[in-house]
């Protein structure tokens, strides 16, 4: 076979072209397609459950909620108020957390495969939780008695911040955080975190190993105002910073050094970046339990769909991470009515083969 | 060295890493336009002495001053906008576009992502290394020679917009700027870094290529054992001596009569008889 290229011809550079990727496209389909998956499936969120409310009942059951209304609109705006709308916004705002929170560890430990679970946040709480399950009325019945039925999501908070911070303080010398040896005690202590568990798992009863194993595969089936005002804080603080972060988690992707060069404060960032994500992650495990997955997948898709600029993915996988976590908790209310399906796993059923279809179709890069 | 008003000096800068010393007593000034060479053998502490100068390591002891304070002082991004670094290597594992990694030069914070001017500089940074072609493709896809041509370009963007916006944009530290660069694309880079440098910009680089070292900087320092053992214009400090001296090898070092400038070659046979001698 003979090339009927003429001699000489510019080949490469059309061809270069051809392969640029439109990123301001790519970017205006990625927010238009998230703000869309978002606004549907908080709608469904709010419409669907054990009594539900049509879609045309919705509009008239919001309205009631503010005093007006029939008998009927009245007790769906009851239901409506007092379950379904606790439940969807803390369902956004702990995907949105988790989302977040993936990405912006993949920005510190350069690497797509990093997720919140390597500062410690999820083991330290989930050590928390199991021991206010199974010793409430042993060490840890004064918890128990100063929160109540708020000791479990407090303690949990608290367990999550306790652990990433001695993860942090281990990491340290000489002022600054080292990201290896984060990665190195993050796996010892995540390590002895389970074998605790399994500890006061061994030590458990019938009922606080059934107790234990469901919050550790989370549920939104506990949704309340208090949890959502618990969550809330944390979750907009980390939302409002977002902004600040953008360049210097771009700059972080080429290197600390090369941050460094391009004028960020390297140390700050990465003590900011460990706060708000052990935070606002310890803040939805509280309140959710443990939902894994998210956070890595997440912020993937978004940067296959749009490439790696922190400017698109941190905003996009709030949203995305939201949508996911809404999505997932309808299938976990309907899927086996009345009972409920633990959240984790079907996010983990609904997010596998969607992120394998799309690792590959789109080809190896991350 | 007191008449020279230099934008960048080490003075009297020592690094050491527990109790080695790596850089004892460098003093080494650039001035505003000049473009200086570090050569040395490896391990000589070339690199170190140049990440000491760009605050990246902290001396021992010493100081190092940036266009009039001293750098200990100077914040991340007060630094940023006084200089730009291209480190020896730096990988990056995220498909960013060359495009975007040259955008990430921009060190000004606040701008807008579609500021026309911030585009024009980055556009212009990309054409100065003769990549325009390749500004959509992605950095993961690229040979090493064009990404470190893109992590110049990102260097050159942060100068220009730095001078450009906010006064700065004065200094360029580079570790080997031409190592995976084949020859042509080489004088690519050297041209575009000599019209940086007439453009005022103080330029310090460490390079391996003696010969290209000799004919495109202004003045050479050659280092040996993490100190300076000469610092001046290449003709007069790149000796047989010297860098015989330098390299621990026997080195041939001519000078065409045409333009003087001298060129350097191993004496092979004289270094094996060397070699020899000491077995």
């Amino acid at each position: 076979m003979t090339s009927k290229l003429p001699a000489g011809a510019i080949v490469s550079a059309e061809h270069m072209r051809a392969a640029e990727p439109d990123r301001a496209q790519q970017r205006f389909v990625l927010f238009a397609v998230s703000a869309l998956a978002l606004a549907v499936t908080a709608v469904l969120s709010l419409s669907i459950g054990a009594t539900g409310i049509s879609l045309d009942a919705l509009p008239s059951a919001i309205t009631a909620m503010f005093g007006d209304g029939d008998a009927e609109s009245a007790r769906s705006a009851l239901v409506l108020l007092d379950i379904r709308l606790p439940r969807t916004i803390l369902a956004a705002m702990v995907g949105a957390c988790l989302a977040v929170a993936g990405a912006m560890m993949q920005g510190i430990f350069r690497n797509p495969l990093a997720d919140p679970g390597l500062i410690g946040v999820s083991s330290g709480a989930a050590l928390a939780a199991v021991t206010v399950i199974v010793l409430g009325h042993g060490i840890a019945a004064p918890v128990v008695a100063a929160f109540g039925v708020h000791a479990l999501p407090v303690a949990a908070f608290a367990g999550g911040l306790a652990v990433t911070g001695t993860l942090v303080v281990l990491a340290s010398s000489r002022r600054t955080v080292s990201v290896a040896a984060l990665l190195l005690a993050g796996l010892v202590l995540g390590a002895l975190a389970q074998a605790l568990m399994g500890l006061l798992a061994y030590l458990s009863d019938d009922r606080e190993l059934r107790d234990l194993t469901l919050w550790t595969l989370g549920s939104l089936a506990g949704s309340s105002w208090t949890k959502v005002i618990g969550v809330a804080p944390f979750a907009v603080l980390n939302l409002l910073l977002l902004p600040y972060l953008v360049r210097a988690l771009n700059g972080l992707l080429l290197g600390e050094a090369e941050a460094f060069h391009l004028g960020i404060d390297v140390e700050r960032i990465k003590r900011l970046i460990i706060i708000a994500t052990a935070a606002s992650v310890a803040a939805a495990v509280a309140a959710a339990g443990i939902i894994g997955f998210v956070g890595i997948i997440v912020p993937h898709v978004v940067r296959l769909v749009a490439g790696p600029d922190h400017g698109t993915v941190l905003p996009a996988s709030a949203m995305l991470g939201a949508a996911l976590v809404l999505a997932a908790d309808i299938v976990a209310r309907i899927i086996v009515a009345p009972a409920e399906l633990p959240l984790g796993i079907v996010v983990a059923l609904i997010g596998a083969p969607v992120f394998l279809h799309l690792v590959l179709r789109r080809g190896a890069y991350v | 060295m007191s008449d020279r008003a230099d934008v960048l000096a080490a003075q009297s800068v020592s690094y050491r890493v527990h109790d080695v010393s790596l850089v004892s007593k460098a003093d080494l000034g650039v001035a505003a336009g000049e473009v200086v060479a570090v050569l040395g053998p490896n391990g000589a502490g070339k690199s170190t002495l140049l990440k000491v100068m760009a605050g990246e390591l902290s001396p021992a002891s010493g100081r190092v001053v940036v266009d009039g304070r001293d750098l200990a002082i100077l914040k991340a991004g007060e630094l940023a906008r006084l200089r730009a670094v291209v480190a020896q290597s730096s990988n990056l594992s995220f498909p960013f576009t060359v495009r975007e990694v040259v955008r990430l030069g921009v060190s000004v914070p606040g701008l807008s992502r579609e500021n026309p001017r911030i585009e024009r500089a980055v556009g212009d940074a990309i054409g100065r290394v003769g990549l325009a072609a390749f500004s959509g493709r992605l950095f993961t896809e690229l040979s090493g020679g064009e990404r470190q041509r893109t992590h110049i370009a990102r260097a050159l963007c942060q100068l220009s917009v730095a001078r450009d916006l906010a006064g700065g944009g004065k200094i360029l530290l580079l570790d080997e700027p031409t190592s995976s660069l084949d020859v042509g694309h080489q004088v690519v880079v050297l041209e575009a870094l000599r019209r940086e440098a007439d453009a005022g910009t103080a330029i310090l680089m460490v390079m391996h290529d003696l010969n290209l070292a000799a004919a495109f900087a202004d003045r050479v320092v050659i280092m040996s054992h993490g100190c300076i053992i000469a610092d001046g214009p290449p003709r007069q400090a790149m000796t047989e001596a010297i860098l015989s001296r330098a390299y621990e090898c026997p080195l041939s070092v001519g000078r065409p009569p045409a333009d003087g400038i001298p060129f350097v070659i191993p004496a092979l046979g004289q270094a094996k008889a060397a070699k020899g001698a000491r077995l």
